[in-house]
This record gives C-alpha cells, structure tokens and sequence, in this order.
C-alpha cells in the first residue's frame, strides 16, 4: 500500500505546519505533530515503511507514524493506493 | 540600528540569493510595526520562511507569532484560492473564456512554494463583449456588486474591472483591461491572442496568462494600482523572462500600450529587492516613450477621478471614441449624482 496526499486538498506549508483545506470542509486546519511531518514528506507517494524511514530522518526517535497515517487516511487528507 | 524596513527588506528579497552572512534581528520591539508591514505587502509567506531558514533571527516567541501570522494568512488565501476553483467552474459551464491574473497562477508559478506569496481576492480576466455577462452569471450563483453599474454597456467598454463579492465575503474582480486610467486604454486583444496556460491547483487547472503576459501584467499592476504592493515586485522577479523572451517581452508591453510600466516596475523592483534577474535591469533601461513618461507621472501624483478622466480622453485615440468615451463619462456621473440624491 502506498500513501499520497489527496490533490482535492488544498494546502500551505508554514513554519507552524502544513496548513490545509478539505474539500468537505469550511475552515482551513493547521496539522501539528506526527501528522504535520507525514503530510510534509509525502511530496510523493510513499509506502508506511519509506514513511516511517523519511520522518526518523527529520526527528530519530520519532514514535511510529502508522496511527498518524491511518488517522489521515480516514479523514480524507491521505489516499491508500494498493 | 535595524528597522522594521530593513527586516521587511530581507523578507521581500529572501530566497533570490545566498543567506545573508550576518542575518538580521527581528527584535520584539520592532514584532508590530514588522508584522504590520508584511501583512500590507504580503510578505508574511516569506518572512515567517527568512526566519525558518536563518535569513533573520528572533527569539522562539517572536518566531512563534510570525509563523501564527503565516498561518491566518494561509488560511485565508486557502479559501480564496478554492474560490478560483468555484469561478473557473461557472465560467468554463458558460463558456466564457477567462485567464486567471496573480493570485495562485502567481504564487504557484513563480514562488518555490505558494505559502511565499499570500494574496485575498480573485481577479480574473474576460473579454469586454463578456463583461456583463460574466458579472451577471456570478450574482446568479451568490455573489452580489456592492456597487450597480450606473450607465447601461458602460462597463463592458470603459471600465477596468467590476467588483462583486460572494456570500463569504471573498472580492471577485472581474477584469476586461489591467489598469485604469490611460494605461487601461490599449486593446487587450494582444492579450487574447496568446494561448493560456493552465496552472495546477489542487486537481484542477486554472487558465492564467502565460509567464510573458504574467510578468507584462505585474509590471503594469505595480505601477497602475493605488500603491505598489511588494509582493508585486517580488513576482516581478519571479516571472522575470529568460534572456531569449526580453525582444518578445518588449514587443508584448508595447501592444499593451504599456511599455513605460515595465521599465518603471523593474526600476522599482531592482529599488525594493536585494536582488533582481539580469533581464529585469536590462528592461528597466528600456526606452520610455514621452507620452507614457507623461502617464507615469500622473500616476505618480495618486490622481483624483477628474484628473484621470481627462488623462484617459487624451489617451483615447480619434476624435469618435473621445466623443463616445466622454458622453458616457458624463452619464454615468449623472447616474451617480442621482442616485446620491435618493
């Protein structure tokens, strides 16, 4: 399975974190921890694993992103591609 | 001792070259008066990525407050840009052909990430024979003019732009020429003539001007509108064309009447930013024709309707389209009389 940020999702990097529009949404969201640096190295589509490998990258003893993933995925920020 | 200009100064020019050696304070005493500043000149996006990048220094919580100014203004400019997608979709069902001006086709195209370049409403330009139409299919879909149009067709031959505003409160402007006053005068139709080009927003594809046409407009935009914005001359840069294009580029803003606007915004740009493309010197040393000269200095003075009429009727050509111009003129100030006396 590999992961990849749903282009319906308009969106805007800061220094805060990504900051992003839904399509179903009315307000803007300003994403913050784990899921703030999933959403930024997903500039491509990405297994859970190259995931994991591109966040310990940026923080070493970062905590497992999968919950972050499957979190985003099931708001309809992320697409699951098989 | 480092003013709120200078730090403004080194996040208008961020990213067009190397990391200054010595950066910047950003101190708390000057968080206001800076935050203020970039706010006016949307330059948010890229003073809160200075800081991140070390091209300023500040403490965490004046970091802190320029990343949460960032954030609001990105979230702003969200909503405005999914109000293109909402435009372009009424536009292309009507088959009204439309090139997208600034905005996202900006900040998506000439910025290494759009969050450098923040903006707050939609401009989009149509064709004059469209105007009208274009302006009455928005008031059908929930956007209402905060002003009517006071003289029947006047609009759609004279008028820079309309402006209408959607029930969010997101301005709309509906552009038929890219200045107002004499340099508004020159047919479009060069514009027109070129192919659009679609820039990507989300999923969907938004048809702007091409890079020539865009860096025409931002030229003229920057020395047109009521004051010349910063982030204006920062897509000034941004668009610059490559050497090969500057003949193309010359030729563009001549067609458009325009060629003493793209000197002067390179002259401007080349005045505001640390640095500028070699190709936005060798424009700003273009030749200005002494009519235009004349039009800049008006411009310049921040002139009043009356003043700017007048200017225009001059820079109408043939004595028909003066008589036409100035009857309509004199209409459409009656209706405003008129309807300041109801």
């Amino acid at each position: 399975m590999r992961y990849a940020r749903n282009p319906q999702v308009l969106w805007r990097s800061t220094s805060r974190g990504p900051v992003l529009l839904a399509p179903s949404h009315d307000r803007p969201e300003l994403l913050g921890g784990l899921a703030a640096l999933v959403w930024e190295v997903l500039d491509e589509p990405l297994t859970a694993q190259s995931i994991t490998d591109h966040v310990r990258e940026v923080i070493p003893d970062a905590a497992d992103p999968h919950r972050a993933i499957e979190e985003l995925v099931r708001v309809g920020l992320l697409d699951a591609q098989p | 001792m480092t003013s709120a200009r200078d730090v403004l100064r080194v996040a208008a020019s961020h990213g067009l070259g190397a990391l200054p050696a010595e950066p910047l304070t950003l101190s708390a005493d000057l968080l206001s008066a800076v935050l203020g500043g970039a706010e006016a000149e949307r330059l948010v996006g890229l003073l809160d990525q200075a800081l991140a990048d070390g091209a300023l220094r500040s403490d965490d919580d004046t970091a802190q407050a320029v990343g949460e100014a960032s954030v609001r203004a990105q979230a702003w400019s969200l909503l405005v840009e999914r109000h293109h997608l909402v435009v372009h979709q009424i536009l292309e069902a009507a088959d009204i052909e439309h090139r997208f001006l600034k905005g996202p086709t900006a900040a998506h195209r000439f910025y290494d990430h759009p969050g450098l370049r923040p903006f707050r409403d939609v401009d989009v330009l149509v064709r004059g024979s469209v105007l009208d139409a274009a302006a009455a299919l928005l008031e059908a879909h929930d956007h209402r003019r905060p002003s009517p149009q006071l003289v029947a067709g006047f609009e759609r031959r004279f008028a820079k732009s309309v402006t209408l505003r959607s029930n969010a409160g997101i301005e709309v402007d509906i552009h038929r020429t890219l200045a107002s006053g004499p340099f508004g005068v020159a047919s479009p139709d060069p514009l027109w003539a070129r192919p659009a080009v679609l820039v990507n927003v989300g999923s969907a594809g938004l048809p702007a001007l091409d890079p020539i046409a865009a860096f025409v407009h931002a030229c003229i935009h920057a020395v047109t509108g009521t004051r010349t914005v910063t982030s204006t001359l920062r897509d000034i840069t941004g668009a610059a064309p490559p050497a090969a294009n500057v003949a193309e580029t010359q030729a563009l803003a001549a067609a458009l009447g325009a060629t003493a606007c793209v000197a002067e915004a390179c002259t401007r740009a080349i005045g505001a930013l640390d640095l500028a493309p070699l190709t936005v010197h060798d424009l700003a040393g273009g030749p200005i024709p002494p009519r235009q000269r004349a039009w800049l200095d008006l411009y310049l003075q921040r002139p009043g309707y009356r003043q700017m009429a007048w200017a225009t009727v001059g820079a109408v050509p043939g004595l028909g389209p003066k008589a036409r111009y100035l009857s309509a003129l004199a209409r459409a100030q009656r209706a405003h009389w008129r309807l300041g006396r109801r």
